[in-house]
């Protein structure tokens, strides 16, 4: 089992990187159907998103927003993690089983509040998939183990 | 920057902080005159100052705040 990254307030500098690559298969895109009750045929249908204009089914926005959790919750800043903003725009669609990279950059630091600024992109095959930010508040609560 | 020129310049930071477009900010106010000044928001409230002016706060700073007028004072030293 993987085990979340821990960094503090004192640890990071503005303009500090971190990667995620990621794709999100078919399995992926049912098990979210399920889970969110969101069947729009856009995600569920071939043909209805051809018909639309795209290549194939889009990948759900919540999908890539899964893998930016993962980001702030196991990499940047880890597990001290406690994520209290978002703010996103999908510019291009992803499809299913398309390559895509999460690059996530600490933006600012705030010591007084102990939270970052995260500037986040999606890219995949040259092209934005999607841009925001996110607040993170680096939690300074008494744990130390992974329990 | 005169008080209440620095206090028209960040009201609209608060409003969007607190989601209220009709708050009219004074510098006599503080948390317990807004509903929504809670930790959480009063932490997005710092940082978005330190983004839009491009300073940083310390933690003895900000723990001393009674009000937005001491706030508005801090922040006209920082920018000063």
């Amino acid at each position: 089992m993987a085990i979340p990254k821990v960094y503090s307030i004192e640890s990071l500098n503005e303009g500090y990187v971190e990667k995620l690559s990621f794709s999100i298969n078919q399995d992926h895109m049912e098990m979210f159907a399920q889970l969110s009750g969101d069947i729009n045929p856009i995600h569920t249908s071939s043909k209805f998103a051809q018909n639309k204009g795209f290549q194939d089914t889009v990948v759900y926005g919540a999908l890539m927003v899964a893998k930016l959790s993962q980001m702030i919750g196991m990499h940047l800043p880890g597990r001290d993690a406690l994520w209290n903003g978002l703010k996103i725009n999908f510019i291009n669609p992803l499809m299913v089983d398309q390559e895509a990279e999460l690059i996530t950059e600490v933006a600012h630091i705030s010591v007084a509040t102990s939270s970052i600024e995260l500037k986040f992109e999606i890219n995949a095959n040259g092209k934005i998939i999607a841009k925001g930010s996110a607040s993170v508040m680096i939690y300074l609560g008494t744990g130390n183990t992974h329990e | 920057m005169d008080k209440n020129e620095l206090l028209n310049s960040i009201t609209p930071i608060f409003r969007e902080v607190f989601d209220e477009d009709d708050l009219i900010l004074t510098l006599e106010m503080s948390a317990k005159d807004v509903d929504a000044w809670d930790s959480l928001s009063h932490v997005r409230l710092i940082v978005s100052h330190e983004m839009k002016f491009g300073v940083k706060f310390d933690t003895i700073e900000i723990n001393e705040l009674k009000n937005v007028g001491d706030f508005v004072e801090l922040l006209n030293k920082k920018i000063a």
